[in-house]
């Protein structure tokens, strides 16, 4: 009896000291300063600063990276399934910069776009299927191409972001998380509360999950239940999108 | 003799820093992106309206009561299987806004659209499922017949199941008339537009048409501070997806 109580003990105490160890993780990507498109300063620094406080001081998240300016890559945004694998390697991304609507797809514009740096949904297709559960595409349009970009999400949960133009306001991180973390909203709920008190009815939000489950269930690590991945995975997603 | 040769250095020189950069960008554009995004500086504005006469001066206004509610019902997100129809859902939207000040005598109806979630094939692009989600109502604000842009001139209500009140934002501040102020023309604001002189920073550079110019002013979003209501120029644009949006500079002189 003193065995098992000892060992039950043994257990707690293993818990207790992992738990913290395991803390949720996030990764954020900003680009303010653009070759040759206007540049975005000060909001990228002030978007990280509203989700460094909400999941970091607040929330007790571990920062995996935040990459800004010339230093954020296609990489950063898991386009392999080896070696390192960018936003895959943590469970919430945040990125903020230009988007476009290219000819054959809408991309996300790295620092010196339009010669070189663009990440294209082909480079990210079926490639989330580490860690990451959520991605919030702070950019203009991206999430015009629900086909495209909803590819990405392999074992990943949610994408979300933009269908047409958006605007650069640390009060859409600020909006979000502070429903998902500080109300406990579910992830859909707190981006659909978040967009409509951040925007007007020109600016339009989507959200992509990769199972009704998770678009009915996710909240972030520690506030709510969050559905289990998609295995194996299927070629559904389902979206949304609304006026703000 | 010499400067033929000389021509001929600079030029084969000049051929050769050509054929670099050509294929320097090409190499660049290889590395699993879907190549050659060349586009051109997409910073084209088409101004396919009259520049407005302007008066010489506008009505500003002191925010004296921030006048901000809101209401969110949790899982608003989920599917709903009997929302109420587009012409009943502003009746039903005014009923609700009973409780929460009522509908402002400013506010004029702009729009009403039902939201609904698919399901989609990312294969085929095939629409496989499609769910009512909500339907939405919204009221802008006008000062003096202008319209006001930006989340904090909007009462916006989503409706969910039989009627019920799924999400309300009400951003009404109380305003005071704070005096008279020299505004700007509308060529010298649509110069601004055009140097990127913003009041909210777009984060995407592609072509617009530049349909409608009107004045008015910005409100900024619930829970950002705003102190006085300053006149603006509304620029309404067009893109080539064909969304609208108004973009605003600042009128005052």
């Amino acid at each position: 009896m003193k065995k098992r109580i000892a060992g039950i003990l043994a257990i707690l105490l293993l818990l207790c000291t992992v738990v913290p160890v395991m803390a949720a993780e996030y990764s954020v990507t900003t680009i303010e300063y653009y070759q040759f498109m206007n540049d975005l300063d000060p909001y990228g620094s002030q978007c990280y600063e509203k989700v460094r406080y909400w999941l970091y001081d607040y929330d007790g998240w571990t920062e995996e990276f935040h990459e800004t300016e010339r230093d954020v890559e296609d990489s950063d945004f898991g386009c392999s399934n080896v070696g390192y694998q960018g936003l895959d390697e943590a469970d919430f991304h945040y990125h903020f910069g230009h988007g476009v609507d290219e000819i054959w797809s809408t991309v996300i514009c790295l620092w010196d776009y339009p010669f070189y740096g663009v990440v294209t949904p082909l480079e990210v297709s079926e490639k989330w299927d580490k860690d990451n559960e959520w991605v919030l595409l702070h950019s203009c349009k991206v999430l015009q191409d629900v086909s495209y970009w909803g590819d990405a999400l392999k074992y990943s949960h949610m994408l979300l972001g933009f269908k047409t133009t958006t605007y650069a306001t640390p009060a859409l991180p600020d909006n979000v998380l502070r429903r998902a973390v500080q109300y406990d909203y579910t992830v859909i709920d707190a981006y659909y509360y978040g967009t409509k008190q951040t925007y007007d009815s020109d600016v339009q939000a989507t959200a992509i999950a990769d199972t009704l489950d998770q678009w009915y269930n996710d909240h972030l690590h520690g506030h709510g239940t969050v559905a289990s991945d998609e295995y194996p995975d299927d070629d559904i997603v389902y979206y949304a999108s609304w006026s703000c | 003799m010499k400067t033929k040769v000389k021509l001929l250095v600079v030029s084969g020189l000049l051929m050769l820093a050509i054929c670099g950069i050509v294929l320097q960008a090409q190499t660049q554009t290889g590395n699993g992106n879907w190549g050659g995004i060349m586009s051109p500086m997409s910073d084209d504005i088409v101004l396919k309206t009259e520049l407005p006469e302007a008066p010489a001066t506008m009505p500003m206004y002191k925010v004296i009561d921030n006048g901000t509610v809101s209401y969110c019902k949790p899982n608003m997100m989920h599917v709903k299987k009997n929302l109420p129809l587009e012409k009943e859902a502003t009746a039903i939207a005014k009923e609700c806004l009973e409780k929460y000040g009522d509908v402002p005598k400013d506010a004029v109806l702009t729009g009403v659209e039902t939201n609904y979630l698919y399901g989609m094939n990312t294969k085929t692009g095939e629409i496989v499922e499609e769910h009512p989600l909500s339907v939405d109502v919204k009221f802008e604000r006008e000062i003096d017949g202008m319209p006001v842009v930006g989340a904090g001139g909007e009462i916006d209500i989503s409706l969910g199941e039989d009627g019920e009140l799924l999400f309300l934002s009400k951003c009404w501040r109380s305003l005071e008339y704070a005096g008279e102020v020299e505004i700007i023309s509308a060529s010298e604001a649509f110069e601004k537009f055009k140097k990127g002189e913003l009041i909210q920073k777009p984060m995407s550079q592609e072509e617009v048409e530049v349909t409608q110019i009107k004045l008015g002013y910005y409100a900024e979003a619930p829970g950002e501070k705003q102190e006085i209501y300053e006149p603006t120029w509304i620029f309404y644009t067009k893109d080539k997806a064909g969304d609208m949006m108004r973009l605003c500079v600042n009128a005052v002189a």
